[in-house]
């Protein structure tokens, strides 16, 4: 349970018991007491800075669907990204991932479907998500005319940021030198890195990042990669599609897979990638190696890789590979467990779209 | 809204484009002022009061190709630049995003309009002093600083509605080019069609009198004609010819809220797919 969920059952029982003392007037005693107690807790939650509905997920997609006329860019898409955590969004170009992103800051609206952040409703409560939401939309696009700091400063003018703020997340993405040079002039490294100042501006509880390592040297990816699990060590959430797959790897905890508009994959990084036990074969003869494999009961499939076979069996059998295979006189060189990586996951979940 | 207007403000003082076209307006006042001053007989319509007429009547003139250059490029710009998806991902107020932007604009024209009075002031005082020649008006009476304000409004009015359609043609295309181009073909395409009705007669003349260009035109020449005496000069105005007053602006009016009704449905209905 939520430490404030159980400060608040303890605090409900001091009332009641207070209530039973107290006697006749107990039942006045009870809600001048509920008042004191709610604004306590008010109190404490202001303090804290976390208002109460961020227990309610970061962004829960129910049914999502956008249509531009024949074309379904996204497809009855059900998706829960939980509050704290780092959640990988991939799929391929055109999949529907920035579709997605667009519904969900209102950008786009949907054909069918609720799309709610924080437990509100993008279509009703559209204002309230984006002041706890900050993001970076495909490529980052702002006035040519003006310098890095100026074109914060135009979006802090939007919404009240104090100026302070600018310095800080100019800071943060490493920026300051560059910050009075026009926009115009930056790499697509440095306009990267704006675009993920701007994301940072309102200091966020979600943010909402569209491949945010595009044209990122490696030094820059590693540095967005530390500033993720920054922000997520913070308590912020971040929902990011990423082309990057084992900076995806590295650094998310859950992951989403979208391929045609559709999720074909969502769960845990470590959980979907041991979720399909193979077993890697090095064999003479591997026609008649494959037919062996493939008679026995426990073997779902077997793919030649290169030199190899891909046998998926349970890992625990693989010693009955071996078995079977030398009882035809077939010896083979390796048999191992197979390492998946996520990109070899994600090239076989969206391998012809992408 | 306060913020939008700081944020558009900011936008606006960092850019070229404005400051060039005001100065290019500005020049081209002064230049005409000299031009004209050439000409003795219609040097009195330069000297101040009815030099400061003579022109917010060239500004309303010049209004068809300057004003859609600024509007057009300020709105379509957004699009073109994709600057309209990070300010809508901060901020839900589509229509007051892009009311701000046509706001600044049309302060922008006012800002404009206040210069324009002080170089035709300034040009029209140094006429005025080097030749020896003074207006017919009498200096800055009641009467012609009430023709003064009238003008400037009726100026401002007139130039808002070629803003106002060109700042449509960009939000409702999404492009600059569009924007500009229709807001100053608008006005080429008028004169041809004037042209043609007029020489087709009535009813066709009569339905022309009813082009935006037309209300425009009644609206600054019949106010300039209550300072500057009408036929005597590139400046005279007319107080007889086409709409009165009060249907000019009527019907400037319908037209832009038919613009501004477009524009704001287009927005508010419109996916950002910049």
């Amino acid at each position: 349970m939520h430490v404030a969920n159980r400060m608040r059952c303890v605090a409900g029982g001091l009332r009641r018991t207070v209530g039973l003392i107290l006697g006749a007037s107990a039942k006045r005693m009870h809600y001048s007491l509920f008042l004191l107690e709610h604004l306590a807790f008010s109190f404490i939650l202001k303090g804290l800075g976390r208002p109460l509905t961020t227990r309610a997920p970061a962004i829960e997609t129910a049914s999502l669907t956008k249509r531009y006329g024949e074309v379904t860019a996204v497809d009855q898409l059900t998706l829960t990204v939980n509050a704290g955590e780092v959640f990988g969004f991939l799929g391929p170009n055109g999949s529907g991932k920035s579709t997605t992103m667009r519904m969900l800051l209102g950008l786009a609206r949907p054909t069918s479907g609720v799309a709610r952040v924080f437990g509100l409703d993008v279509r009703t409560r559209l204002a309230q998500v984006l002041r706890r939401t900050g993001a970076l939309i495909e490529s980052p696009n702002f006035y040519p005319f003006l310098s890095g700091r100026e074109n914060l400063r135009v979006l802090a003018d939007l919404t009240g940021v104090k100026r302070s703020r600018i310095d800080a997340v100019l800071e943060t993405v490493d920026m300051t030198a560059a910050a009075g040079r026009r926009f115009n002039t930056y790499s697509m490294g440095m306009k990267q890195r704006i675009g993920l100042a701007a994301a940072l501006l309102d200091d966020p509880e979600l943010l909402i990042l569209d491949e945010p390592a595009n044209g990122l040297d490696p030094a820059g990816i590693v540095e967005m990669r530390t500033l993720m699990q920054n922000l997520r060590a913070e308590g912020h959430t971040v929902f990011v599609s990423s082309h990057v797959l084992h900076e995806v790897e590295a650094v998310c905890d859950r992951i989403a897979i979208l391929n045609r508009g559709r999720i074909v994959a969502q769960g845990g990084v470590h959980e979907l990638l041991s979720g399909a036990d193979r077993v890697e074969v090095k064999v003479d003869q591997s026609d008649k190696a494959k037919s062996i494999l493939q008679a026995l009961p426990w073997v779902t499939g077997v793919t030649d890789e290169d030199d190899l076979l891909v046998v998926s069996a349970p890992l625990a059998r693989s010693a009955e590979v071996t078995k079977a295979l030398a009882e035809q006189a077939l010896y083979p060189s390796i048999v191992r467990p197979r390492q998946e990586s996520l990109e070899r996951y994600f090239l076989e979940l969206t391998g012809d779209a992408a | 809204m306060i913020g939008l207007l700081r944020a558009d403000f900011r936008k606006l003082v960092h850019r070229w484009m404005p400051r060039i076209l005001i100065l290019i307006l500005l020049a081209l006042t002064a230049l005409i002022f000299f031009a004209v001053s050439h000409r003795v007989r219609f040097r009195p319509d330069l000297v101040p009061p009815d030099g400061l007429v003579a022109a917010l009547s060239l500004a309303g003139g010049f209004a068809p190709f300057i004003w859609p250059i600024l509007a057009g490029s300020w709105a379509g710009g957004e699009y073109s630049w994709g600057t309209i998806r990070v300010s809508l991902t901060r901020l839900p107020g589509r229509i007051a995003f892009t009311l701000s932007g046509l706001i600044m604009v049309l302060l922008t024209i006012g800002f404009t309009l206040l210069l324009m009075l002080g170089v035709g002031a300034g040009m029209g005082a140094i006429i005025g002093a080097v030749t020896n020649t003074s207006a017919f008006s009498s200096p800055f009476g009641v009467s012609a600083s009430t023709v003064i304000i009238k003008m400037f409004f009726a100026t401002w009015f007139v130039s808002a509605f070629y803003a106002v359609l060109a700042y449509t043609a960009a939000v409702a295309l999404r492009s600059v080019p569009a924007g500009v181009g229709i807001g100053i073909g608008f006005s080429v395409a008028q004169s041809a069609m004037l042209a043609i009705f007029t020489a087709l007669g009535d009813p066709w003349k009569t339905i022309a009198q009813h082009f935006p260009d037309g209300y425009g035109e009644s609206l600054t020449s019949r106010i300039a004609g209550e300072l500057i005496v009408t036929g005597r000069g590139p400046f005279s105005g007319s107080a007889s010819s086409g709409s009165s007053i009060t249907e000019a602006i009527i019907g400037l009016a319908v037209y832009i809220a038919i613009l501004l009704a477009v524009m704001l449905a287009v927005v508010k209905t419109r996916d950002v797919t910049v």
